[in-house]
């Protein structure tokens, strides 16, 4: 039969010319092993970053999920949550108390909370590294972290022991013996006991006061609008606070920023094979013609080309996905474990969806970049196939002769000459070098992003817990003048803020207090009101000193008068919740006395501040120049230590530091928070992510520097016949390389250029459109200079090593003679 | 008699195709005198080419010696040959090889411009006169005929003024009413710029152009082959 015959002429003729030619379909086998490869390393790798991500945002929150309703819920809005669509989870906490002391300590910062079994086993186990025991079931068990039985003075007990506390529930105050049921070790608050549901009921707490729900919602990616109507839905009382995360918030811009990512990752492969596969079988145009002259159809041309294609696209495909594989599962791992990289939590698991799409991408550009020049070697006619001279101009305009070095005009002449190849190699280059760039920049300032500051940024604040307490009686003055002399002493302590108070009692009429009182209270829900009945209210009066001063006036929208505020007429207020609008600010005064004086003084309110630092016995926290309390007063105690390094960060110091507190006899009663410490906390939450994303810069810089070498080298070996010619008219190697060092940097500077207009827009939009936490934009300078480096050098050498090896390899009577 | 410009002794080059050695070049002792047009005829296959390659300097032979104008090319490193060749030798192929991304004016005075030289604007439009293209000046040469290109090909060889011009079958690739023209110019300006010249050709007609005819066979120059016309 005739189709038979053909076919088989067919792939006879493929496969010889197959493997008369092996170097060129060589290259196309890489270019395709290579595409895939990377698309399915970058992928694969890629969604382990986004896993990270999603685990790290997990760890930070302590739990998995996007929504908060806190301040009480009712039955209602819990029912109407869980049935609606795009809710899969919701969980309940509810506040239970907190532990005063047990024999052991009598400043603890235990809270009880009661967790349901939707929070406990499906939101917090991913946050939950180890957990051995079980949730509390009677009312005498309780579910510890080893942080919170230390902080109680118990650090030494463990799952089945029992010890004895007194907490204080809205019942009052109990002395009772408990059973740890279970230890949990992972992420999030550790300052609490979980306790059990019977033991919430005797507790006296409802669910409509002190509780809140965990809303865990369907998929990633959720849009504004969803979780405006979700808000809406739950008809939420002014008390209530509907909290979304911001992660969770901003998902949908994170969406399109990873859509946008996979979009320019798939358009760097396709780069790299179109590049490939259209200028090889576009420059065997006249070999088609060739064939067309001796009778060949143009659909069997077509065939012929592409049956050529299917065959090496496929055996490339499963090569480098292979190869890939390798890579993600085996190589990154192993190389991520030699270089110390802690990986924690971090697995590269198989995504078949990664195989699936690597391979219709792969196999798309295939087709695309086939089927064109398959088509256009099928249309040429044999005589102009031919008399085909490569390269055939359209009439234009040249500039005057004699202008700018020959160098510099051929150079230029050459990108210009084939416009298509040139633009594909900067493309691939700017778009490569751009996405290195976003990734890089995004990566850099999100890894630090999570880092809370303390007040003043300091490196660690030193407090004495004791000035915490409800009851003022039970201060103690434990940092003293010496405590501060000797943390003085400390090499690296570059500076210490001190915040000193006063006890005072304010008097019941005091507009100011009232007012305060009576806001305060409303905001409550009843249990944890203010009682009015005492006499005096007893507080705080903070001191802080001149530097602190201007840094907290500076942050206020209306500055106060320093000179007031020095001299005590001025003061200072803690937000406690309560609001006081601009003009109650400007009229309303405090009256106080030190306590156990009988003169009372008054000080003018100025403005208000929100540092959560000043608000630590929950009253009116009233902040005045340290300086005027301690002449106006005659007992100032230092209730908390705000203390700044040379370095930040510096091991050192925080353990002279550490040791200095751990070693005094009040050693219980310090609380300390320190930034060192933070850092490891957000270290371990984000365990491996910076590394995988880098990898991924990385390997897309690659896939453009590879694109590049391809074409670069390509069209360097199809040049040998102009390079060689010029050589035989005198050109001194020097002057090539001249010349080829001019293009490569032309190709360089061009692509630079590109990545530093569009790339550097593209980059800002998608960081600003990622950008949940505000985080400011910062390209990280150290990283971007290393890749310029090496796409000049790139640039630069590759089509010098290929002129080389081409120079070794044929003498120039042989170059010359390969076109006769 | 003038003095010897081209002097080889004793030339070899073969080429090792799997197991068998071609004998591009068995021993060639050939020379050329100054202003002298010499053509070399001889089979397809029996090494011309690869004779004209080795005193252009574009490939080393395997033994025997290379002298052009008392140097000896063996002697030269790379630099030295491009300038060699840029200054003393005008090539002229058979498929032309004017560099395509270059106008006719820019091809002609390549070889000059890489040399950082003077361009003698008056010679150049002398010789495209001559050789009738300067019409041609501002195109490119995919936009030009055969016959057209091979005449800016031999501006080009001419531009720099060396003293020896190398064609390897000039006219191959031409009708032969255009061929023979090409030879006639080719004579013509090697004699009035006093130029050695040396022709490969296996067209006879052609040859009898030439002062002398040297015949080669199987990488050997025929003894006795030496005729002298004209
Ligand atoms: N690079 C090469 N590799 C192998 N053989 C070659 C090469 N160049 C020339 N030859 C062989 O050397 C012989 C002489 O070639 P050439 O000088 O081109 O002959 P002519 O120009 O007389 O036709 C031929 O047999 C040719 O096949
Ligand atoms: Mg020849």
């Amino acid at each position: 039969m005739l189709a038979n015959n053909d076919q088989k002429v067919i792939r006879r003729l493929s496969l010889r010319s197959m493997r008369a030619d092996r170097k060129r379909y060589g290259t196309f086998l890489a270019a395709a092993a290579i595409a895939s490869f990377l698309l399915f390393c970058v992928l694969t790798i890629g969604l382990t970053y986004l896993e990270l991500l999603k685990l790290q945002t997990i760890r930070i929150n302590g739990a998995d999920y996007d929504i908060q309703l806190i301040n009480g819920f009712t039955r209602e809005q819990k029912e109407k949550l869980m049935k609606d669509e795009h809710v899969s989870s919701v969980g309940v906490f509810a506040y239970a108390g907190y532990v005063e002391k047990t024999d052991a300590d009598d400043t603890v910062h235990t809270g009880l909370i009661y967790y349901d079994d939707v929070f406990w086993k499906e939101q917090k186990s991913r946050a939950v590294d180890k957990e051995s025991g079980h949730y509390p079931q009677k009312s005498n068990e309780l579910m510890v972290t080893r942080e919170a039985l230390a902080d109680c003075g118990k650090g030494e007990l463990d799952v089945g022991d029992s010890f004895v506390m007194t907490y204080s529930d809205r019942r009052g105050s109990h002395e009772e013996e408990f059973v740890i049921s279970g230890i949990w070790e992972g992420f999030g608050g550790k300052e609490v006991f979980c306790v059990s549901e019977a033991f919430y009921r005797e507790s006296g707490y409802e669910l409509s006061g002190n509780a809140g729900l965990f809303v865990k919602l369907k998929g990633r990616f959720v849009t504004k609008r969803t979780l405006a109507m979700l808000e809406e839905s739950v008809g939420k009382t002014d008390r209530q606070i509907f909290y979304v995360n911001s992660d969770t918030e901003n998902s949908a811009y994170a969406l399109a920023g990873t859509a946008g990512l996979g979009f320019i990752i798939c358009l760097s492969a396709y780069l790299l094979i179109y590049n490939i596969f259209y200028l090889s079988v576009a420059g065997k145009v006249r070999y088609y013609g060739l064939l067309q002259a001796l009778g060949m159809t143009k659909r069997q041309v077509r065939r012929l080309v592409m049956g050529q294609m299917i065959l090496i696209g496929a055996a490339g495909i499963l090569f480098g996905t292979l190869a890939g594989a390798g890579v993600s599962f085996g190589l990154v791992p192993y190389v991520m474990k030699l270089l110390g990289i802690k990986a924690g939590n971090m697995e590269i698991r198989f995504h078949p969806a990664v195989l699936f799409v690597s391979i219709l991408v792969v196999g798309c550009t295939l087709y695309l970049s086939v089927r064109k020049p398959a088509l256009a070697a099928s249309c040429i006619t044999p005589v102009e196939a031919l008399a085909y001279q490569g390269y055939v101009p359209a009439e234009r305009k040249r500039k005057k002769t004699g202008r700018g070095s020959w160098c510099q005009r051929m150079a230029a002449g050459q990108l210009r000459k084939d416009k298509k190849k040139t633009a594909v190699v900067f493309l691939s280059l700017a778009a490569s070098l751009s996405v290195y760039l976003c990734l890089t920049t995004i990566i850099g300032t999100q890894g630090a992003r999570t880092v809370y500051p303390n007040h003043m940024d300091a490196d660690i604040v030193i407090r004495n817990d004791t000035a915490g307490l409800e009851d003022t009686e039970a201060f103690r003055p434990i940092i003293g003048d010496t405590f501060v002399e000797e943390l003085c002493q400390i090499e690296g302590i570059r500076k210490i803020h001190i915040l000193s108070g006063v006890q005072a009692e304010i008097p019941r009429e005091n507009e100011f207090l009232s007012v305060w009182l009576e806001r305060y209270n409303a905001l409550q829900s009843g249990n944890s009101a203010i009682e009015s009945s005492r006499q005096d209210y007893r507080a705080w009066i903070c001191g802080i000193d001149e530097a602190e001063f201007d840094y907290l006036n500076q942050s206020l929208d209306e500055p106060v008068d320093k000179e007031d505020f020095l001299s005590g007429k001025k003061c200072l207020v803690y937000h406690s919740g309560v609001e006081f609008s601009e003009e109650e600010l400007g009229q309303m005064t405090v009256r106080f006395r030190e306590e156990g004086t009988e003169k009372y003084q008054e000080t003018g309110v100025a403005g208000m501040v929100y540092e959560g630092y000043y608000g630590f016995s929950g009253g009116p926290g009233i902040i005045m120049s340290g300086e005027y309390l301690a002449s106006a007063c005659e007992e100032t105690d230092i209730l908390s230590l705000n203390v700044m390094y040379d370095k930040e960060y510096d091991e050192e110091t925080e353990r002279a530091v550490r040791t200095l507190i751990n070693t005094d006899e009040n050693a219980s009663d310090f609380y300390c928070e320190s930034k060192y410490d933070n850092m490891q906390e957000i270290r371990a939450a984000q365990s491996g992510r910076m590394e995988v994303g880098s990898c991924i810069a990385i390997l897309l810089l690659l896939v453009g520097i590879l694109n590049y070498i391809n074409t670069v080298s390509a069209g360097i070996q199809n040049r040998r016949r102009s390079l060689a010619v010029m050589e035989s008219l005198g050109m001194s190697r020097r002057q090539v390389r001249e010349l080829l060092v001019r293009e490569g940097m032309l190709y360089a500077g061009g692509s630079m250029a590109v990545t530093f207009t569009a790339g550097m827009l593209v980059t800002y939009s998608l960081f600003q459109s990622m950008n949940s936490m505000g985080a400011p934009f910062r390209i990280p300078l150290a990283y971007l200079a290393a890749a310029m480096v090496l796409v000049c050098l790139a640039c630069i050498l590759i089509p010098l090593l290929t002129y080389r090896y081409m120079d070794q390899k044929e003498s120039l009577a042989e170059r010359i003679r390969g076109f006769e | 008699m003038n003095r010897i410009i081209i002097k080889t002794s004793n030339l070899k080059k073969y080429y090792q195709m799997g197991e068998s050695a071609v004998k591009a070049l068995d021993g060639v002792d050939f020379e050329a005198r100054e202003r002298e047009f010499v053509s070399i005829i001889g089979k397809s296959g029996s090494g011309k080419s690869t004779l004209l390659h080795l005193i252009g300097g574009l490939d080393v032979p395997d033994s025997g010696s290379v002298i052009v104008d008392g140097v000896n090319l063996a002697d030269m490193d790379n630099e030295q040959l491009a300038i060699f060749r840029r200054r003393k030798v005008g090539f002229i192929f058979q498929n032309y090889n004017l560099i395509p991304d270059l106008n006719i004016y820019e091809n002609i005075i390549f070889p000059t411009e890489l040399d950082g030289g003077h361009i003698d604007d008056e010679f150049i439009h002398e010789i495209m006169a001559v050789l009738r293209i300067s019409a041609k000046r501002e195109m490119l040469p995919s936009q030009l005929s055969g016959g057209e290109q091979q005449r800016a090909a031999i501006a080009r060889a001419l531009a720099a003024k060396p003293s020896i011009i190398l064609a390897d079958e000039p006219t191959g690739n031409l009708d032969t009413a255009t061929g023979h023209e090409v030879m006639g110019l080719l004579k013509t300006l090697s004699k009035k710029y006093q130029q050695t010249m040396v022709i490969i050709t296996h067209d006879q007609d052609i040859a009898q152009i030439a002062d002398r005819i040297v015949r080669i066979e199987d990488g050997r120059t025929v003894k006795g082959g030496d005729s002298y016309a004209g």
